[in-house]
């Protein structure tokens, strides 16, 4: 192993000499030896030794505390104090420099020795652990997920960068439950139990702070005085949530949609049995009687039933058969006369619909039925209130990231918003909406179809639909349907 | 007197189509499957067959095709009740694969009628 090198700072050449020679003895190295502190610096400069032996006392403008505090402010070199006093005061000062040893003249070259040791070997263990401290700190501020640590009296110890940005500030030393979720008391959720007991203990909260949806891992940190800080890890994962939730809403969507479409199919078998008896008996019992009248019930029954199914269907199935290409333009014109006359007076219906826009290749009669569920859905919104539908066209950009989230290609787009000033609706409804049979409506005023049909349609036209509500403040109904070259 | 074999697996409808259809001065054959009708239909041939789509052991679209291979002139009226599987519109491939025409479940008597009259008629 190669020899420390020592620098030795002394004004009086006779020591210095003196020195060198029982440094050499004792097996260290000496890189230089200068008289003055503005010396020391320079020859630190230009070739540091790995310990500065240091006179405090020193001729001229620099004593050996300001030498090494201007060594120590750009260096990382041990330095050792030599001195003849011990002076309280002096030693105060040394000690702001933060020295590796302090040794008293007259001194044995044991104590030399020993001093020169220990300063080197604590020299390297801080530099090592030093470095592991930067790799943890460096750990700790690249981190994505946000992370905090805290004491058993919940007070903020840590925070790493990501968790300040989520906070907006630092705020250690603050009460975490105020911090990371605007609470006022502890929150329900806080594992810090488990967590002194030694357990990591994991859980999903949606924080009511900013109403995310974090996973949260939590580990007890043991510390030397045996008391324990809780380390916690925010990982963020609303989107992949919101993707989970809207896959499992398509998949129900789709087995609902199987249901529907073989339920319908059995029905309309039995249907056709009911009706065509109906239909001979008819012909058997003469108009006016008592026992036709019980016959024309059944039959309106009948009507009915096949209507539903037929709505089912709808909501069910693909109609590949009728699509051609077609403006949406004119048939949205079309569909809001006629939605005009369905609605009352006090809603009034607010048309933007941009003239450029291309084909879609569409069956229009169930574009015309979308736009007609849709409207008479938002005037019901509205109720007796006064209030507005918004029905705007535009054509849009759809991008990789939104189409493979809808399960549509990407690309261009006609968007038909319908938006309402209605009582909208609460994230529960708003879940559910296109599910058959659903409805919010009074019994007998809604089968709950509508919006089923709605997304069956859009689907079969390979679109797909968006809805935003908010009690009441209205609701935003997107479909969008793409464009087709000419 | 013109002759049609009905093949639908649902005992009842085939029943009422049957009475329906003899009231209306047709021969009336009937089947429970697309197997049972082809046999049928080889010992005894008809104007015209009406086939539901969906049925046990041979289906209504591989009845069409066998019919349409071995008796080029055959009449065929094609009823569903919608498509039990998504994506698909089985009433129009049966129009693509050689029935004449196509009836959708329920349909009304007068409809059923129109479409015989205008295949034999």
């Amino acid at each position: 192993m190669a020899k420390a090198q020592i620098l030795i700072v002394e004004d009086d050449g006779i020591l210095a000499l003196d020195l060198r020679n029982r440094l050499v003895g004792l097996g260290f190295g000496v890189s230089a030896s200068v008289p003055s502190g503005e010396e020391a610096i320079e020859k630190v400069k230009s070739s540091p030794p790995d310990l500065v032996l240091m006179d405090i006392m020193l001729k001229g403008a620099m004593n050996g505390i300001e030498a090494a505090a201007r060594i120590n402010s750009k260096f990382d070199i041990p330095i050792v104090y030599l001195t003849a006093y011990a002076e309280e005061k002096l030693l105060e000062q040394a000690k702001l420099t933060q020295p590796y040893g302090y040794i008293l003249k007259p001194f044995e070259d044991r104590d030399l020795n020993a001093a020169l040791k220990i300063a080197l070997y604590k020299h390297k263990a801080d530099r090592t652990l030093r470095a592991s401290e930067q790799c943890y700190r460096s750990m700790m501020d690249v981190m994505d997920d946000a992370m905090y640590i805290c004491s058993s009296d919940f007070r903020i110890e840590f925070m790493n960068p990501a968790m300040i940005k989520r906070t907006g500030r630092d705020a250690t030393g603050e009460a975490c439950f105020k911090v990371l979720h605007a609470r006022e008391t502890k929150c329900p959720w806080c594992v810090w139990r488990k967590v002194l007991q030694g357990e990591h203990v994991n859980y999903e909260l949606v924080s009511p702070k900013d109403s995310r949806h974090y996973h949260v891992a939590n580990s007890p940190i043991r510390h030397a005085d045996g008391s324990i800080s809780k380390h916690a890890v925010f990982r963020d994962f609303t989107e992949i949530k919101a993707m989970e939730q809207h896959l499992q809403r398509a998949q129900k969507m789709e087995s609902v949609g199987v249901l529907a479409g073989g339920i319908a199919h059995e029905f309309n078998s039995l249907l056709a049995t009911m009706l065509g008896y109906g239909e001979m008996l008819r012909v058997d019992i003469p108009e006016g009687s008592r026992p036709r009248e019980y016959l024309e019930g059944v039959m309106e029954a009948c009507y009915r039933s096949t209507d539903l199914v037929r709505q089912l269907l709808d909501f069910a199935r693909t109609p590949e058969a009728g699509r051609k290409p077609v403006r949406l333009a004119p048939i949205v014109e079309e569909s809001i006369q006629t939605l005009q006359s369905y609605l009352p007076a006090n809603i009034h219906v607010h048309r933007n619909i941009e003239a450029a826009s291309g084909n879609i290749l569409a069956d229009s009669g169930k574009i015309k039925q979308v736009i007609m569920n849709l409207g008479i859905n938002a005037g019901d919104a509205i109720g007796e209130n006064n209030g507005e539908i918004g029905v705007h066209l535009s054509e849009v950009e759809v991008d990789d990231e939104t189409a493979s989230r809808e399960g549509v290609r990407s690309g261009t787009y006609l968007k038909l918003m319908v938006s309402d000033t209605g009582c909208g609706m609460s994230l529960k409804v708003l879940a559910r909406i296109y599910e058959p049979f659903f409805t919010t409506k009074d019994v007998g005023r809604g089968t709950g179809l509508g919006l089923a049909v709605v997304h069956g349609i859009v689907k079969s036209h390979e679109g797909f639909i968006t809805a935003d509500s908010e009690p009441e403040k209205g609701s935003r109904f997107e479909v969008y349907l793409p464009v087709v070259e000419n | 007197m013109f002759s049609i074999l009905i093949m639908e697996d649902d005992d009842n409808l085939r029943k009422m189509l049957k009475a329906m259809l003899e009231v209306a001065g047709y021969k009336v054959l009937e089947a429970p499957d697309g197997e049972a009708g082809m046999k049928l239909y080889r010992l005894e041939p008809t104007d015209l067959i009406i086939i539901d789509i969906f049925m046990p052991r041979k289906e209504g679209l591989e009845t069409i095709m066998e019919l349409r291979r071995d008796y080029a002139d055959v009449k065929i009226i094609a009823m569903s009740g919608g498509s039990k599987k998504i994506d698909h519109d089985f009433l129009h491939q049966s129009k693509l694969l050689g029935a004449q025409r196509t009836l959708s479940k329920p349909f009304e008597r007068q409809e059923l009628l129109e479409a015989i009259e205008e295949l034999v008629g």
